[in-house]
C-alpha cells in the first residue's frame, strides 16, 4: 500500500527557535541579533517550502540477525547492527521519503549569488528543519494507522546514519515508484531535491521503540554524532521522544 | 595606531560592518570595520599592518570561537561580511603589490555533491585570512581542478564533500592532482571526512573546522 501526503507549510509550525536549535544556539539566545532575519525567512518560507512525502508498506519482512540484513520484498539490505537492533520484532516496514522541494534551495542559492550569505545559510537551515518536521508528521500518520491495527512502530531509520551505508539508498528507492514524491537519486546516491529525507520505519506487534540509535553509535564521521558530542540537539529529534 | 587596529579587530570579531549596520545589537550606531579601516589608511598606517594586525586578528578570534562552539555560523558570516567590507579599502594595495596574498587557494565541492554552505564558509574565512580564493562551486570535475591548477601553479587545492558517497570521489581527485603536480598541497573537509580518510587517500590537510585549516596552512607554508 502506498500513501502520500502534501502537508501545507503551516502544518509544520516552524518557529524561529527551531532554526536556532538547528544552528546550534540555545533557543531564544540569538533573537536580539537575528530575529529580523529569522522572521524574514519564516515569512517567505510559505512560498518556498513545498512538502511532499509518503510511504509504501511492505509486509512481511525478514530481519536476519545472523548476517545483519533485512529483506524487504526481494531486496536485501545490510543496515548494520545498530539499525538492526532497532528493527527487532518488526514484521513489516514502511519505506518512506519526504522532501521540502527544490524552491527553498533555489532561494538559498539566489541569496548566495547576490552576496547575502546569512540569508543563504538561513534558507538552507529552513529547508533542513522543514523536511525533518514533515517527516515527524509523516511518522505521526504512520503511527496512527498502525496503532489502529494493533501495531507499534520503530523510529525513523535512514541510510547514511548509524553505520548504514548511504549507497543503500539506491536499494531503498528501488522499492518505491519512480520519482516518488518528486525525489530522484543521483549516481552518488544524493537525493534531489537536496532537502529530502528517506528511510524505513519498522512495525510489528512486538516492536520496542528503543532509545535513540545515535546513543549507541560512535561513528565520528556522522554529522549527528558530532552534534551529539558538541552538546547540541538534532532538530526534530526531540519530537520523536513524544511519540513513544 | 594600536587603538585603530584594535578597533578594526574588534569590529571583525563581532561582525560590525559599518555605522549603519544593526549587528551586533550592542554596537548599534557605532563605527564599523568599514570606517575604522578607512581611518587607519588615512592615518598612514601601512596597509599590510592593517591587514595582519587588524583584520586578520579579528578573523582569527572569531575562527577560534567558532571552533570552540562559542559562536555559530551566522556570527562567522557577519564577521566575514565585515572583513569583506574592510577588504574593499585594501584591494588597491593588493593590485599595486603593496600587499601580497598568502597564496592562491582553489576550492570546490567534489563532483556528485551539491552542498556548498560549508565550502562557502571556508572560502570566506580564507579570504579574510589573506588568501586569494578561486571558488569553483559545486559538483566540480577532477579535470576542472587540474585545469585551474595549471593556471595557478603553487596553489593549494581544497575539496569539500558532505556525503560518504561523494567523499569517496575525493580519492580520485587527490590521486590525479598528486600524479600531475605532486608538490600541491591538498586540503579536504566536510561533515563525513576524518583524519583517517585524509591519510588513506594521501591528502595533506584535514581539519574539522575552518580555523584549523588556516592554522595548518600557515604551518605547512612556514615549514616550506
Amino acid at each position: 500500500m502506498i500513501r502520500t501526503f502534501a502537508f501545507p507549510y503551516t502544518a509544520l509550525q516552524i518557529k524561529a527557535t527551531d532554526l536556532e536549535k538547528n544552528i546550534g544556539y540555545v533557543p531564544d539566545s540569538s533573537m536580539e541579533a537575528f530575529a529580523a532575519d529569522y522572521n524574514d525567512v519564516l515569512g517567505k518560507a510559505g512560498s518556498t517550502v513545498e512538502i511532499q512525502c509518503g510511504y509504501r508498506t511492505f509486509q512481511p519482512v525478514t530481519v536476519n540477525e545472523k548476517d545483519i540484513s533485512v529483506q524487504i520484498a526481494s531486496t536485501v539490505m545490510y543496515p548494520g547492527s545498530i539499525i538492526l537492533q532497532q528493527l527487532k520484532g518488526s514484521t513489516g516496514v514502511l519505506v518512506f521519503a519526504c522532501t521540502a522541494g527544490e524552491a527553498i534551495t533555489d532561494e538559498s542559492r539566489r541569496c548566495t549569488a547576490r552576496g547575502d550569505t546569512l540569508k543563504a545559510y538561513l534558507y538552507d537551515v529552513m529547508g533542513s528543519v522543514s523536511v525533518e518536521k514533515a517527516a515527524d508528521l509523516l511518522e505521526i500518520e504512520a503511527k496512527k494507522e498502525l496503532n489502529a491495527v494493533g501495531m507499534k512502530i520503530t523510529r525513523r531509520l535512514s541510510p547514511g546514519y548509524c553505520g548504514w551505508d548511504v549507497a543503500e539508498q539506491n536499494k531503498l528507492f528501488g522499492l518505491l515508484p519512480d520519482g516518488f514524491c518528486g525525489i530522484r537519486l543521483t549516481e552518488s546516491s544524493l537525493m534531489r531535491p537536496i532537502k529530502s529525507v528517506s528511510g524505513i520505519i519498522g512495525f510489528g506487534k512486538n516492536v520496542q521503540r528503543t532509545s535513540r540509535p545515535c546513543r549507541h553509535c560512535y561513528d565520528t564521521s556522522c554529522v549527528y554524532n558530532r552534534r551529539k558530542n558538541r552538546g547540541t540537539k538534532r532538530p526534530g529529534r526531540d519530537k520523536q521522544s513524544e511519540l513513544q | 595606531m594600536d587603538e585603530l587596529l584594535e578597533n578594526i579587530a574588534t569590529c571583525i570579531e563581532f561582525g560590525k560592518i559599518n555605522t549603519g549596520s544593526p549587528f551586533p545589537p550592542d554596537m548599534r550606531g557605532k563605527k564599523g570595520a568599514d570606517e575604522y579601516t578607512r581611518e587607519a589608511l588615512d592615518a598612514g598606517i601601512n596597509p599590510h599592518t592593517v591587514l595582519t594586525r587588524g583584520l586578520m586578528v579579528g578573523m582569527d578570534k572569531v575562527g577560534k570561537k567558532f571552533r570552540e562552539n562559542k559562536v555559530f555560523v551566522p556570527q562567522v558570516l557577519m564577521s566575514a561580511k565585515a572583513m569583506n567590507t574592510a577588504m574593499e579599502h585594501l584591494m588597491p594595495f593588493f593590485y599595486s603589490g603593496d600587499i601580497s596574498a598568502k597564496g592562491t587557494f582553489i576550492i570546490g565541492t567534489v563532483f556528485g555533491d551539491l552542498h556548498d554552505i560549508g565550502k562557502n564558509l571556508v572560502a570566506m574565512m580564507l579570504k579574510g585570512n589573506g588568501w586569494n580564493v578561486i571558488d569553483l562551486g559545486m559538483d566540480v570535475a577532477t579535470d576542472t581542478f587540474l585545469k585551474t591548477l595549471e593556471g595557478h601553479p603553487g596553489a593549494v587545492v581544497g575539496l569539500s564533500a558532505l556525503l560518504t558517497t561523494t567523499m569517496a570521489n575525493m580519492h580520485q581527485i587527490v590521486e590525479r592532482i598528486k600524479e600531475k603536480k605532486p608538490q600541491t598541497i591538498v586540503a579536504i573537509g566536510g561533515a563525513p571526512v576524518t583524519q583517517d580518510f585524509c591519510d588513506k587517500i594521501g591528502a595533506d590537510i584535514y581539519s574539522p573546522d575552518p580555523q584549523g585549516l588556516l592554522e595548518d596552512l600557515d604551518n605547512k607554508l612556514f615549514a616550506r
